[in-house]
Protein backbone atom coordinates (compact mmCIF):
# COMPACT_ATOMS: atom_id res chain seq x y z
CA UNK A 1 0.00 0.00 0.00
CA UNK A 2 1.66 3.17 -0.90
CA UNK A 3 1.70 6.49 1.36
CA UNK A 4 0.27 9.75 0.31
CA UNK A 5 2.64 12.69 -0.50
CA UNK A 6 4.05 15.01 2.07
CA UNK A 7 1.89 17.62 -0.06
CA UNK A 8 -1.57 15.43 0.12
CA UNK A 9 -1.16 14.53 3.84
CA UNK A 10 -0.63 18.07 4.53
CA UNK A 11 -4.16 19.43 3.04
CA UNK A 12 -5.89 16.41 4.59
CA UNK A 13 -4.46 17.80 8.25
CA UNK A 14 -5.76 21.05 7.38
CA UNK A 15 -9.83 19.37 6.16
CA UNK A 16 -9.36 18.74 2.64
CA UNK A 17 -10.32 15.47 1.27
CA UNK A 18 -8.08 13.66 -0.39
CA UNK A 19 -9.17 10.43 -2.47
CA UNK A 20 -7.51 7.57 -0.75
CA UNK A 21 -5.59 8.74 1.72
CA UNK A 22 -8.67 8.54 5.00
CA UNK A 23 -8.59 5.15 4.30
CA UNK A 24 -4.81 4.75 4.50
CA UNK A 25 -3.90 6.70 7.39
CA UNK A 26 -6.55 4.68 9.18
CA UNK A 27 -4.79 1.39 8.66
CA UNK A 28 -1.02 3.09 8.50
CA UNK A 29 0.14 4.19 11.97
CA UNK A 30 2.91 6.26 10.79
CA UNK A 31 0.97 8.16 8.46
CA UNK A 32 -1.82 8.40 11.35
CA UNK A 33 1.14 10.08 13.64
CA UNK A 34 2.05 12.57 11.06
CA UNK A 35 -1.76 13.31 10.48
CA UNK A 36 -1.95 13.91 14.02
CA UNK A 37 1.04 16.15 14.29
CA UNK A 38 -0.13 18.42 11.40
CA UNK A 39 -3.68 18.70 12.57
CA UNK A 40 -2.53 19.73 16.00
CA UNK A 41 -0.24 22.22 14.28
CA UNK A 42 -2.91 23.30 12.11
CA UNK A 43 -5.52 23.57 14.85
CA UNK A 44 -3.02 25.97 17.11
CA UNK A 45 -2.19 28.15 13.55
CA UNK A 46 -5.78 28.86 13.46
CA UNK A 47 -5.37 30.82 16.37
CA UNK A 48 -2.37 32.56 15.52
CA UNK A 49 -2.88 36.21 15.28
CA UNK A 50 0.30 38.36 13.60
CA UNK A 51 -1.25 41.56 14.78
CA UNK A 52 -0.84 40.48 18.36
CA UNK A 53 2.80 40.86 17.98
CA UNK A 54 3.23 45.01 18.57
CA UNK A 55 6.63 45.74 20.27
CA UNK A 56 5.97 47.35 23.61
CA UNK A 57 6.96 51.12 23.92
CA UNK A 58 10.19 51.91 23.62
CA UNK A 59 10.20 52.71 27.55
CA UNK A 60 10.67 49.29 28.24
CA UNK A 61 14.19 49.11 26.06
CA UNK A 62 15.14 52.15 28.29
CA UNK A 63 14.25 50.24 31.23
CA UNK A 64 16.47 47.10 30.54
CA UNK A 65 19.21 48.86 29.41
CA UNK A 66 19.19 51.11 33.07
CA UNK A 67 18.94 47.75 34.48
CA UNK A 68 21.80 46.03 32.94
CA UNK A 69 24.27 49.12 32.89
CA UNK A 70 24.48 49.35 28.97
CA UNK A 71 26.64 51.76 27.58
CA UNK A 72 23.99 54.38 26.40
CA UNK A 73 20.33 53.25 25.61
CA UNK A 74 20.10 52.53 22.14
CA UNK A 75 18.45 54.65 19.99
CA UNK A 76 17.64 54.60 16.23
CA UNK A 77 20.92 56.59 15.43
CA UNK A 78 23.03 55.09 17.60
CA UNK A 79 25.96 53.61 15.25
CA UNK A 80 26.51 50.04 16.62
CA UNK A 81 29.62 48.97 15.38
CA UNK A 82 32.54 50.61 17.06
CA UNK A 83 34.61 51.18 13.68
CA UNK A 84 32.25 54.21 13.10
CA UNK A 85 34.23 57.44 13.17
CA UNK A 86 30.74 58.73 15.62
CA UNK A 87 31.16 55.72 17.93
CA UNK A 88 35.15 56.74 18.40
CA UNK A 89 33.69 60.28 19.19
CA UNK A 90 30.92 59.58 21.38
CA UNK A 91 33.46 57.16 23.70
CA UNK A 92 36.30 59.83 23.60
CA UNK A 93 33.69 62.38 24.85
CA UNK A 94 31.98 59.95 27.53
CA UNK A 95 33.19 59.05 31.06
CA UNK A 96 36.08 56.73 31.66
CA UNK A 97 33.85 54.16 32.82
CA UNK A 98 31.77 53.90 30.03
CA UNK A 99 34.64 54.32 27.60
CA UNK A 100 35.57 50.83 29.28
CA UNK A 101 32.55 49.29 29.18
CA UNK A 102 32.58 50.24 25.23
CA UNK A 103 35.87 49.29 24.90
CA UNK A 104 34.96 45.79 26.54
CA UNK A 105 31.91 45.28 23.97
CA UNK A 106 34.73 46.22 21.22
CA UNK A 107 36.56 43.33 22.71
CA UNK A 108 33.56 41.09 22.97
CA UNK A 109 32.61 41.67 19.01
CA UNK A 110 36.64 41.27 18.18
CA UNK A 111 36.67 37.78 19.57
CA UNK A 112 32.91 36.62 19.01
CA UNK A 113 33.69 36.16 15.34
CA UNK A 114 36.37 34.39 14.88
CA UNK A 115 34.36 32.59 12.20
CA UNK A 116 35.84 30.67 9.10
CA UNK A 117 33.86 31.27 5.74
CA UNK A 118 31.93 28.91 6.13
CA UNK A 119 30.16 29.88 9.39
CA UNK A 120 27.40 32.07 9.21
CA UNK A 121 28.64 36.01 9.41
CA UNK A 122 26.88 39.01 10.29
CA UNK A 123 27.29 42.51 9.51
CA UNK A 124 26.82 45.81 11.16
CA UNK A 125 23.04 46.66 12.38
CA UNK A 126 22.62 49.55 10.64
CA UNK A 127 19.77 51.90 11.35
CA UNK A 128 17.24 53.03 8.47
CA UNK A 129 16.43 56.47 8.05
CA UNK A 130 13.01 58.02 7.30
CA UNK A 131 11.82 59.64 4.36
CA UNK A 132 9.24 61.66 3.36
CA UNK A 133 8.09 62.63 7.04
CA UNK A 134 7.62 58.79 7.66
CA UNK A 135 8.19 58.17 11.69
CA UNK A 136 9.34 55.04 10.57
CA UNK A 137 12.17 53.53 12.34
CA UNK A 138 14.09 50.17 11.81
CA UNK A 139 17.43 48.65 10.89
CA UNK A 140 18.93 46.13 8.91
CA UNK A 141 21.75 43.27 9.03
CA UNK A 142 23.43 42.03 5.89
CA UNK A 143 24.79 38.54 6.95
CA UNK A 144 26.02 35.92 5.14
CA UNK A 145 25.52 31.85 5.61
CA UNK A 146 27.32 29.19 3.25
CA UNK A 147 27.58 31.34 0.80
CA UNK A 148 23.60 32.77 1.04
CA UNK A 149 23.37 36.17 1.54
CA UNK A 150 20.54 37.77 3.25
CA UNK A 151 18.91 40.93 4.89
CA UNK A 152 17.24 41.34 8.17
CA UNK A 153 14.83 44.11 7.39
CA UNK A 154 13.15 45.11 10.87
CA UNK A 155 11.19 47.74 11.17
CA UNK A 156 8.71 49.64 13.16
CA UNK A 157 5.92 52.61 13.00
CA UNK A 158 5.11 52.29 9.78
CA UNK A 159 1.47 52.76 8.96
CA UNK A 160 -0.31 49.81 8.01
CA UNK A 161 -0.17 49.79 4.23
CA UNK A 162 -2.51 50.46 1.15
CA UNK A 163 -0.49 47.96 -0.70
CA UNK A 164 2.53 46.44 0.68
CA UNK A 165 6.43 47.72 1.26
CA UNK A 166 8.73 46.10 -0.43
CA UNK A 167 12.52 46.12 -0.01
CA UNK A 168 15.23 47.14 -2.66
CA UNK A 169 18.94 47.80 -2.65
CA UNK A 170 20.20 50.81 -5.12
CA UNK A 171 23.00 51.94 -6.29
CA UNK A 172 24.00 55.34 -6.04
CA UNK A 173 22.35 57.09 -8.99
CA UNK A 174 19.80 55.64 -7.70
CA UNK A 175 19.06 53.94 -11.30
CA UNK A 176 19.86 50.48 -10.87
CA UNK A 177 17.94 48.62 -8.15
CA UNK A 178 17.30 44.87 -7.14
CA UNK A 179 14.28 43.80 -5.47
CA UNK A 180 14.37 42.12 -2.65
CA UNK A 181 10.97 40.88 -1.44
CA UNK A 182 8.07 42.29 0.90
CA UNK A 183 7.75 42.98 4.49
CA UNK A 184 5.95 40.64 6.61
CA UNK A 185 2.62 42.43 8.49
CA UNK A 186 5.24 42.64 11.56
CA UNK A 187 7.46 45.14 9.44
CA UNK A 188 10.20 42.81 9.12
CA UNK A 189 11.49 40.49 6.68
CA UNK A 190 14.58 38.20 5.85
CA UNK A 191 15.47 38.72 2.45
CA UNK A 192 17.94 36.45 0.01
CA UNK A 193 20.33 38.49 -1.97
CA UNK A 194 20.03 36.87 -5.31
CA UNK A 195 23.44 35.30 -5.68
CA UNK A 196 24.84 36.96 -9.19
CA UNK A 197 24.74 40.42 -7.33
CA UNK A 198 27.22 42.33 -6.41
CA UNK A 199 26.44 43.87 -3.51
CA UNK A 200 29.33 46.39 -3.28
CA UNK A 201 27.29 47.90 -6.23
CA UNK A 202 24.09 48.78 -4.37
CA UNK A 203 25.27 50.74 -1.14
CA UNK A 204 21.50 51.33 -0.44
CA UNK A 205 18.77 49.50 1.33
CA UNK A 206 15.59 51.37 0.17
CA UNK A 207 11.87 50.44 1.62
CA UNK A 208 9.26 51.49 -0.75
CA UNK A 209 5.05 51.72 -0.40
CA UNK A 210 4.14 49.71 -3.47
CA UNK A 211 0.16 50.25 -4.50
CA UNK A 212 -1.23 46.98 -5.18
CA UNK A 213 -1.22 47.68 -9.11
CA UNK A 214 0.41 45.27 -10.72
CA UNK A 215 3.53 47.04 -11.68
CA UNK A 216 6.86 45.30 -10.53
CA UNK A 217 8.70 48.90 -10.69
CA UNK A 218 9.65 50.86 -7.71
CA UNK A 219 6.59 53.29 -6.77
CA UNK A 220 9.29 55.92 -5.90
CA UNK A 221 7.42 56.63 -2.90
CA UNK A 222 10.69 55.60 -0.67
CA UNK A 223 9.50 55.54 3.04
CA UNK A 224 13.00 53.87 5.08
CA UNK A 225 16.53 53.99 3.57
CA UNK A 226 19.65 52.70 4.80
CA UNK A 227 24.03 52.61 3.87
CA UNK A 228 23.91 48.62 3.28
CA UNK A 229 26.35 47.75 6.12
CA UNK A 230 29.09 45.82 5.10
CA UNK A 231 29.71 41.89 6.33
CA UNK A 232 32.42 41.78 9.42
CA UNK B 1 9.45 8.36 7.72
CA UNK B 2 8.99 11.53 6.71
CA UNK B 3 11.32 14.40 7.04
CA UNK B 4 10.16 17.73 9.29
CA UNK B 5 11.40 20.16 6.49
CA UNK B 6 15.02 20.98 4.95
CA UNK B 7 16.96 23.87 7.72
CA UNK B 8 15.79 27.33 6.37
CA UNK B 9 18.30 29.78 6.01
CA UNK B 10 16.68 31.78 8.91
CA UNK B 11 17.35 29.02 11.22
CA UNK B 12 20.91 29.61 10.35
CA UNK B 13 20.72 32.91 10.73
CA UNK B 14 18.68 32.13 14.31
CA UNK B 15 21.86 30.31 15.03
CA UNK B 16 24.44 32.78 14.93
CA UNK B 17 22.63 35.36 16.78
CA UNK B 18 21.64 32.64 19.44
CA UNK B 19 25.64 31.75 19.58
CA UNK B 20 26.45 35.65 19.79
CA UNK B 21 24.12 36.31 22.52
CA UNK B 22 25.31 33.29 24.72
CA UNK B 23 28.77 35.01 24.05
CA UNK B 24 27.53 38.32 25.79
CA UNK B 25 27.53 40.17 22.59
CA UNK B 26 25.23 43.34 23.63
CA UNK B 27 24.56 43.81 19.99
CA UNK B 28 22.98 40.37 19.88
CA UNK B 29 20.41 41.69 23.13
CA UNK B 30 19.51 44.46 21.03
CA UNK B 31 18.88 42.59 17.92
CA UNK B 32 16.93 39.30 20.17
CA UNK B 33 15.07 42.01 21.75
CA UNK B 34 14.17 43.85 18.51
CA UNK B 35 13.02 40.77 17.10
CA UNK B 36 11.51 38.93 20.20
CA UNK B 37 9.95 42.18 22.42
CA UNK B 38 6.87 41.75 20.61
CA UNK B 39 6.27 38.04 21.00
CA UNK B 40 7.03 38.33 24.76
CA UNK B 41 5.13 41.52 25.48
CA UNK B 42 1.92 39.47 23.80
CA UNK B 43 2.40 37.02 26.18
CA UNK B 44 2.58 39.08 29.33
CA UNK B 45 0.26 41.78 27.73
CA UNK B 46 -2.48 38.74 27.61
CA UNK B 47 -1.26 36.74 31.01
CA UNK B 48 -1.35 40.66 32.95
CA UNK B 49 -4.71 42.94 33.43
CA UNK B 50 -1.74 46.11 33.69
CA UNK B 51 -0.20 47.19 30.71
CA UNK B 52 2.44 48.63 32.99
CA UNK B 53 2.73 45.31 34.32
CA UNK B 54 3.21 43.68 30.78
CA UNK B 55 5.91 46.34 30.14
CA UNK B 56 7.27 45.81 33.61
CA UNK B 57 7.20 42.02 32.87
CA UNK B 58 8.78 42.65 29.53
CA UNK B 59 11.58 44.19 30.75
CA UNK B 60 12.60 41.74 33.37
CA UNK B 61 12.25 39.00 30.76
CA UNK B 62 15.42 40.27 28.72
CA UNK B 63 17.19 41.34 31.91
CA UNK B 64 16.66 37.95 33.48
CA UNK B 65 17.41 36.60 29.89
CA UNK B 66 20.56 38.61 29.49
CA UNK B 67 21.94 37.92 33.16
CA UNK B 68 21.08 34.28 32.78
CA UNK B 69 22.15 33.79 29.38
CA UNK B 70 24.59 31.05 30.53
CA UNK B 71 21.53 28.77 31.10
CA UNK B 72 20.34 29.17 27.61
CA UNK B 73 21.21 25.68 25.80
CA UNK B 74 20.64 25.88 22.29
CA UNK B 75 20.12 22.05 21.50
CA UNK B 76 16.87 22.30 23.80
CA UNK B 77 15.12 24.73 22.02
CA UNK B 78 14.97 28.18 20.19
CA UNK B 79 15.48 31.39 21.81
CA UNK B 80 12.19 32.37 21.56
CA UNK B 81 11.26 29.43 23.39
CA UNK B 82 13.68 30.26 26.09
CA UNK B 83 12.38 33.79 25.88
CA UNK B 84 8.47 32.66 26.87
CA UNK B 85 9.79 29.91 29.08
CA UNK B 86 11.48 33.23 31.25
CA UNK B 87 8.24 35.04 30.47
CA UNK B 88 6.34 32.31 32.47
CA UNK B 89 8.14 32.94 35.89
CA UNK B 90 7.89 36.09 35.17
CA UNK B 91 4.14 36.20 35.00
CA UNK B 92 3.68 33.64 37.54
CA UNK B 93 5.79 35.81 40.12
CA UNK B 94 3.69 38.70 39.37
CA UNK B 95 0.22 37.47 39.57
CA UNK B 96 1.83 36.14 43.15
CA UNK B 97 2.53 39.52 44.17
CA UNK B 98 -0.52 40.92 42.52
CA UNK B 99 -2.68 38.17 45.34
CA UNK B 100 -0.35 39.09 47.91
CA UNK B 101 -1.29 42.72 47.41
CA UNK B 102 -4.89 41.37 47.01
CA UNK B 103 -5.20 39.53 49.56
CA UNK B 104 -3.71 42.46 52.41
CA UNK B 105 -6.20 44.80 50.53
CA UNK B 106 -9.35 42.85 50.54
CA UNK B 107 -8.92 39.75 52.82
CA UNK B 108 -12.53 38.03 52.23
CA UNK B 109 -12.24 38.73 48.08
CA UNK B 110 -11.20 35.80 46.71
CA UNK B 111 -8.47 36.68 43.61
CA UNK B 112 -9.84 36.64 40.42
CA UNK B 113 -9.03 33.54 38.44
CA UNK B 114 -8.41 34.16 34.55
CA UNK B 115 -11.72 33.32 33.00
CA UNK B 116 -12.68 29.60 31.55
CA UNK B 117 -13.03 31.11 27.74
CA UNK B 118 -9.38 32.33 28.38
CA UNK B 119 -6.69 30.17 26.84
CA UNK B 120 -4.42 28.39 29.22
CA UNK B 121 -0.42 29.78 29.49
CA UNK B 122 0.21 26.18 27.42
CA UNK B 123 -1.94 27.43 24.53
CA UNK B 124 -1.06 30.98 24.74
CA UNK B 125 2.15 29.63 24.89
CA UNK B 126 1.94 27.37 21.98
CA UNK B 127 -0.32 30.05 19.58
CA UNK B 128 2.49 32.61 20.40
CA UNK B 129 4.99 30.50 19.14
CA UNK B 130 2.92 29.60 16.06
CA UNK B 131 2.63 33.78 15.29
CA UNK B 132 6.39 33.86 15.98
CA UNK B 133 6.69 31.18 13.43
CA UNK B 134 4.28 32.25 10.63
CA UNK B 135 6.21 35.90 11.13
CA UNK B 136 9.44 34.19 10.07
CA UNK B 137 7.84 31.76 7.00
CA UNK B 138 8.76 32.93 3.45
CA UNK B 139 6.67 35.10 2.34
CA UNK B 140 4.83 33.02 -0.30
CA UNK B 141 4.36 30.40 2.45
CA UNK B 142 2.49 32.08 5.23
CA UNK B 143 0.21 33.46 2.30
CA UNK B 144 -0.34 30.27 1.38
CA UNK B 145 -1.00 29.06 4.94
CA UNK B 146 -2.71 32.26 5.30
CA UNK B 147 -5.44 31.99 3.18
CA UNK B 148 -6.36 28.41 3.84
CA UNK B 149 -6.26 28.94 7.90
CA UNK B 150 -8.01 32.25 7.66
CA UNK B 151 -9.81 32.55 4.35
CA UNK B 152 -10.83 28.97 4.63
CA UNK B 153 -9.31 28.46 0.93
CA UNK B 154 -8.81 24.77 -0.55
CA UNK B 155 -4.95 24.58 -2.39
CA UNK B 156 -7.00 25.19 -5.78
CA UNK B 157 -8.24 27.85 -4.79
CA UNK B 158 -4.90 29.22 -3.16
CA UNK B 159 -3.01 28.17 -6.41
CA UNK B 160 -5.70 30.49 -8.57
CA UNK B 161 -5.55 33.29 -5.33
CA UNK B 162 -1.50 33.15 -5.95
CA UNK B 163 -1.68 32.24 -9.69
CA UNK B 164 0.27 29.21 -9.31
CA UNK B 165 0.82 26.06 -10.68
CA UNK B 166 -1.32 23.63 -8.35
CA UNK B 167 2.13 21.80 -6.98
CA UNK B 168 3.29 24.56 -6.20
CA UNK B 169 0.71 25.85 -4.19
CA UNK B 170 0.71 22.81 -2.38
CA UNK B 171 4.06 22.90 -1.58
CA UNK B 172 4.05 26.12 -0.13
CA UNK B 173 1.27 25.33 1.87
CA UNK B 174 2.88 21.72 3.20
CA UNK B 175 6.09 23.48 3.48
CA UNK B 176 4.36 26.47 6.02
CA UNK B 177 2.57 23.42 8.14
CA UNK B 178 5.76 21.59 8.41
CA UNK B 179 7.47 25.02 9.52
CA UNK B 180 4.62 25.60 12.48
CA UNK B 181 4.69 21.84 13.62
CA UNK B 182 8.09 21.64 13.82
CA UNK B 183 8.44 25.00 16.06
CA UNK B 184 5.53 23.38 17.92
CA UNK B 185 7.62 20.33 18.38
CA UNK B 186 10.63 22.16 19.68
CA UNK B 187 9.39 24.43 21.55
CA UNK B 188 5.56 23.90 22.13
CA UNK B 189 4.18 23.75 25.85
CA UNK B 190 0.78 22.10 25.30
CA UNK B 191 0.76 18.03 26.15
CA UNK B 192 0.25 16.44 22.76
Amino acid sequence: MQHPSDDDLALVALGEHVDRVHEHVHDCPGCSHELRALSAAASTARHADLSALVPPPSSVWDRIATELGLEEPVDEDRVVTPLRPSWHRRALAAAAGVAAVAAAVALVLTVSSPFGSSTPAEGASVPLQALGGSQATGRVVLSSASDQRSLLVDTAGLPRPDGYYEVWLLDVENDRLVALGTLDVSGRGWLDVPEGVQVSDYPFVDVSLEPDDGDPQHSGDSVLRADLPALS
Amino acid sequence: MRLVGARRLSDHEDLSLEQAFASGDERALRTVYDRWAGLVHAFCARSLASRADAEEATAQVFINAWRGRAGFDASRGSLPGWLLGIARREVADTHRAAAREQALREALEEVQAPEDTNPTADQLVDRLLVTDAMAGLRPEQRRAVGLVFYDGLTHQQVASTMHLPLGTAKTHIRRGLVALRRRLEVDGAAPE
